[in-house]
């Protein structure tokens, strides 16, 4: 599934990051790489803020929906 | 004009053109914040 | 210095890097949080030590060749050779700092790890065991907290030491003379990858500093375009290495890339299994920033929490009884002009304060003005309104009277320090200067300048609060709650933070718009992203706010929700043309933790820009306003003219070719024409050079000149006011913001289709602001308010029309 379709509080491990190279290293180099759990602190019209280790990262539904995760 | 007058309109002039050739220069001084305007400080000359 | 030495301050943005920089060198930079903004190294002399010299490197998360300031870091450790790298590690983000410790550790640099913020780790209760991550990566770790600083010095000396000793540091250091032997780096990867990098280690042996050889190798390994052009591989050499790649990539079923990024992970993951102990309690916790963010960024309440905000903002800046305006007051009324009595030193004289006396005093000097004109009333007008605020009879007894009353002295009645104005125009008058050179000093060049330096309180209000709102991080949150307001019809939040940036100057703004990779997206940012009013603008904003606005500071508000909004609507209409049609970009941007910003931090924030600001008012304004001086008091064949000879004026003549313009927006006279133009050279001299052109309207003040001058070229004024601040609010910006513009386009064309762009919106908003404005004051309908109607229609037209199928990125 994608990181898209998780809501508010879910948690989900990263499987396969997609999208331009630019984007894919870009959040590779943030953290999100496959194995990964990361945690969804907040939606907003698609956008999302997540808890990636300690951090958050905001990303926009687009790329959400480059990232495909399995739920945990 | 007098004496007074005189000088007092040279010295004016004189740092008018002194601060038109700093621009010219160095850039025009920018109002940096968070981040500097361009390249080189708080300096842009013709957006580098 | 001959043998200085170089440390090189290395880690992520938000990881307190400059804190430490601040603090070890004694200097004053300030921090930047925008990705793509602060490309500037910076250095400075170590504390106690002249021979070291630091420097601070850009925020980065990784040594790609990709980012400006990834590119601008490599350079310096590859390219510069320095001595030591202090790498900063967030303790509170530890592992995705780390993924930037691996690639620096593999340079091969003697290195110390400076993990930040301990008082914040100790104080959630976590632990990290320095000694194991120290053996794993092969290099020095200590923990500090920049904040507090504790163990920044502390730090920097180790190394400083390291450097010197030329060792690389604990974890078996094998290093120490000998070329032959390898330096001492971390193995992060796995079986196949190590030895697909052995092999490419073994072909570039000669062609890179031995200590940094398995650095080059994993970037050949990622086929990290720069390197390999850099090292002159050719593709002789690179198809033996391609076949090892290859290999990897089939038998781990991913990219060269990927592999490396997942498997630095793995490490870390490892490594924090056996180093990292988080606090069960606050573990999985929500922080306070999170909490915090559950409100400002809620789906209702984050945008209305946000014009809030910019209220809040501008009612400190320019509300009647407000701080800004009362410094502002007393800078352009008393500071700057006349005087003033230093508080708590006032005191009556003869039952009577400073303000009743003079009162007194205008009361009859009015009674020997009538009486001397063979009136039987005196009055009292106001200067600024023409309102009546007093009348009485008068007779001979009373004019006798009055004519004894003398001026009051001020410095009768408290300490009275004397206005600069005051003091310039007593000091010409001292050594003798004449009645025009002293205009020219005291109406031209000063005058200007103070105009514009009046308003000082109002820009440092409006630049302390930016400060205060970007160092605390809930700018970044603007940013996100906007992308989502803008994805909506389109556009991006990357874009936007551009236009934040761009609420101090409009030229960093402009420049930012290279961080959006998307090129019409790029080019539209650019188009779009001086409407945010910027500090030059703001002054503008503050002297309206001031003469027409007084009760209405909502007004100043406004103007920066127009901008806002123009941006939008008109992001959506050019979306909609062939030009700039397609997808939305993606949006990444990391959310620092709020933390409550140093007063140290947030001053120098401000103090920069403000800085900056006075300096232009002396280089750039006093020349324009000398300038102008000059064009107003000669005439064509340069002979000096008398004080009621303006309009024979060069000035007058250059303005008023182009006046027609002006008209259908209310101020359609050569002052006008000129004042907005002059503001091309900076926004805010065009406030400076309505000063100027309004002089001879008589008042006492320049305020109350400007004020007549609005009167005298509109039945409205105020709209005439409100029409005259908007155009110059959003037409294009200053010249060096064009010639920005015009270089971030890299086309005339586009640089063009802005500038048009810009003055159309420009124009057609003060059109609106003016004809619709009369309509609603009950002015009448006329050819020009028909004339705004219809382009309004088409206007809304290009926003509402349905979308193009998206074109090709």
């Amino acid at each position: 599934m994608k990181l898209a379709d998780m809501k508010e509080g879910d948690r989900a491990r990263i499987v396969h990051v997609n999208g331009e190279e630019a984007v894919k290293r870009h959040l590779g180099a943030l953290g999100f790489v496959a194995g990964t759990v990361v945690r969804v602190v907040r939606t907003s019209y698609g956008n999302m803020i997540l808890a990636v280790h300690e951090s958050r990262i905001a990303v926009n539904d687009a790329t959400a929906a480059d990232i495909e995760v399995d739920e945990v | 004009m007098n004496v007074s007058s005189a000088i007092v309109v040279v010295a004016v002039i004189a740092f008018a053109a002194f601060a038109v050739w700093r621009v010219l220069k160095k850039g025009m001084p920018c109002e940096c914040g968070s981040s500097c305007c361009c390249g080189g400080g708080c300096y842009c000359k013709d957006g580098k | 210095m001959a043998n200085s030495i170089k440390i090189a301050l290395a880690g992520n943005p938000n990881c307190g890097k400059t804190t430490l920089f601040n603090a070890i060198t004694g200097s004053e930079q300030y921090v930047g949080n925008w990705p793509g903004v602060t490309v500037e190294k910076k250095d400075g002399v170590l504390r106690g030590h002249k021979e070291v010299v630091v420097q601070d490197l850009p925020g980065i998360y990784s040594l790609s060749p990709y980012s400006t300031e990834e590119k601008v870091t490599r350079r310096f450790l590859v390219d510069e050779n320095p001595d030591a790298i202090l790498n900063i590690v967030d303790g509170t983000n530890i592992e995705r700092n780390l993924y930037l410790s691996t690639q620096l550790a593999e340079l091969g640099l003697p290195m110390v790890m400076a993990v930040n913020m301990m008082d914040v780790v100790k104080k959630n209760g976590d632990k990290i065991d320095f000694a194991k991550i120290s053996k794993a990566l092969r290099c020095e770790v200590v923990g500090i907290s920049a904040l507090k600083k504790e163990g920044d010095m502390e730090a920097a000396e180790m190394a400083v030491a390291l450097a010197k000793g030329g060792e690389r540091g604990t974890g078996n250091g094998e290093r120490g003379g000998g070329l032959r032997k390898l330096p001492d780096v971390p193995h992060v990867f796995s079986g196949s990858v190590e030895h697909a990098i052995a092999h490419i280690e073994e072909s570039i042996q000669g062609k890179v500093p031995m200590r940094s050889i398995r650095w080059y190798a994993i970037k050949i390994f990622e086929r990290d375009r720069e390197i390999i052009r850099d090292l002159g591989l050719g593709v002789g050499d690179m198809k033996h290495i391609e076949e090892h790649i290859r290999d990897c990539e089939k038998e781990l079923d991913d990219d060269a890339e990927s592999i490396i990024t997942n498997q630095r992970y793995d490490f870390i993951k490892k490594l924090m299994d056996k180093s990292l102990a988080l606090n069960e309690k606050h573990k999985n916790k929500a922080t306070l920033s999170d909490r915090i963010d559950k409100i400002v960024t809620h789906r209702f309440l984050a945008l209305p929490i946000f014009i809030l905000s910019l209220c809040a903002m501008w009612w400190l800046a320019v509300a009647e009884n407000g701080p800004g305006t009362v410094l502002t007051d007393w800078a352009n009324d008393e500071f700057l002009a006349d005087g003033w009595h230093l508080p708590f030193t006032t005191h009556e004289v003869d039952g009577k304060d400073f303000d009743a006396a003079q009162e007194d005093f205008a009361k009859a000097e009015a009674t020997v003005k009538a009486w001397e004109a063979g009136e039987k009333k005196a009055s009292i007008e106001d200067e600024e309104t023409g309102e009546v605020s007093d009348e009485w009879d008068i007779d001979e007894a009373a004019y006798k009277a009055a004519k004894e009353v003398e001026e009051p002295d001020p410095s009768k009645y408290g300490v009275w320090v004397p206005g600069i104005g005051a003091l310039v125009s007593a000091g010409l008058e001292k050594v003798g200067v004449g009645e025009t050179v002293k205009s020219l000093v005291v109406d031209g060049a000063w005058g200007g300048v103070a105009t514009v330096l009046g308003f000082v309180p109002v820009i440092f209000i409006v630049f302390l609060f930016l400060a205060f709102l970007e160092d605390c991080g809930y700018m970044a949150r603007v940013a996100f709650i906007m992308d989502r307001l803008l994805r909506k019809f389109g556009l991006s939040g990357k874009s936007f933070i551009p236009m934040l940036i761009g609420k101090g100057c409009g030229v960093p703004a402009v420049m930012a718009a290279r961080t959006i990779e998307n090129e019409r997206a790029r080019r539209m940012t650019v188009i779009l992203a001086t409407f945010v009013p910027c500090g030059a603008k703001t002054v503008i904003i503050a002297m309206f706010a001031a003469l027409f606005f007084r009760e209405q500071w909502y007004v100043a508000a406004l103007m920066d929700v127009v901008g806002i909004a123009i941006i939008i609507l008109g992001g959506i209409a050019l979306k909609k043309t062939r030009f700039f049609a397609g997808e939305a970009a993606s949006f990444v941007l990391e959310l620092p933790a709020y933390h409550m910003p140093t007063f140290s931090g947030v001053w120098h924030h401000t103090w920069n820009r403000l800085k900056g600001y006075i300096i232009k008012a002396g280089l750039i304004i006093f020349p324009a306003c000398v300038f102008l001086w000059f064009v107003m008091h000669f005439d064509w064949s340069l002979t000096l003219l008398g004080d009621e000879e303006i309009e024979k004026s060069i000035l007058h003549d250059l303005g008023s070719w182009i006046a027609w313009f002006f008209s259908p927006l209310g101020f359609g006279s050569w002052q006008g024409a000129a004042a907005s133009v002059s503001a091309e050279i900076a926004k805010e001299q065009a406030t400076a050079t309505l000063g100027l052109v309004a002089a001879n309207m008589g008042g006492a003040t320049t305020g109350a000149n400007i004020q007549a001058f609005f009167a005298s070229v509109s039945a409205f004024p105020k709209l005439a006011a409100l029409s005259f601040m908007v155009f110059n609010l959003f037409v294009p910006p200053c010249m060096v913001a064009i010639a920005v513009t015009f270089r971030e386009m890299g086309s005339k064309k586009w640089g063009w289709f802005a500038i048009a762009f810009q003055l159309f919106v420009g124009y057609v908003l003060a059109l609106n602001a003016y004809q619709l404005g009369i309509l609603f004051a009950g002015g009448g309908f006329g050819l020009w308010t028909a004339v705004a109607l219809l382009v309004d229609v088409w206007c809304a037209w290009m926003v509402l029309r349905p979308d193009r199928k998206g074109g090709s990125k």
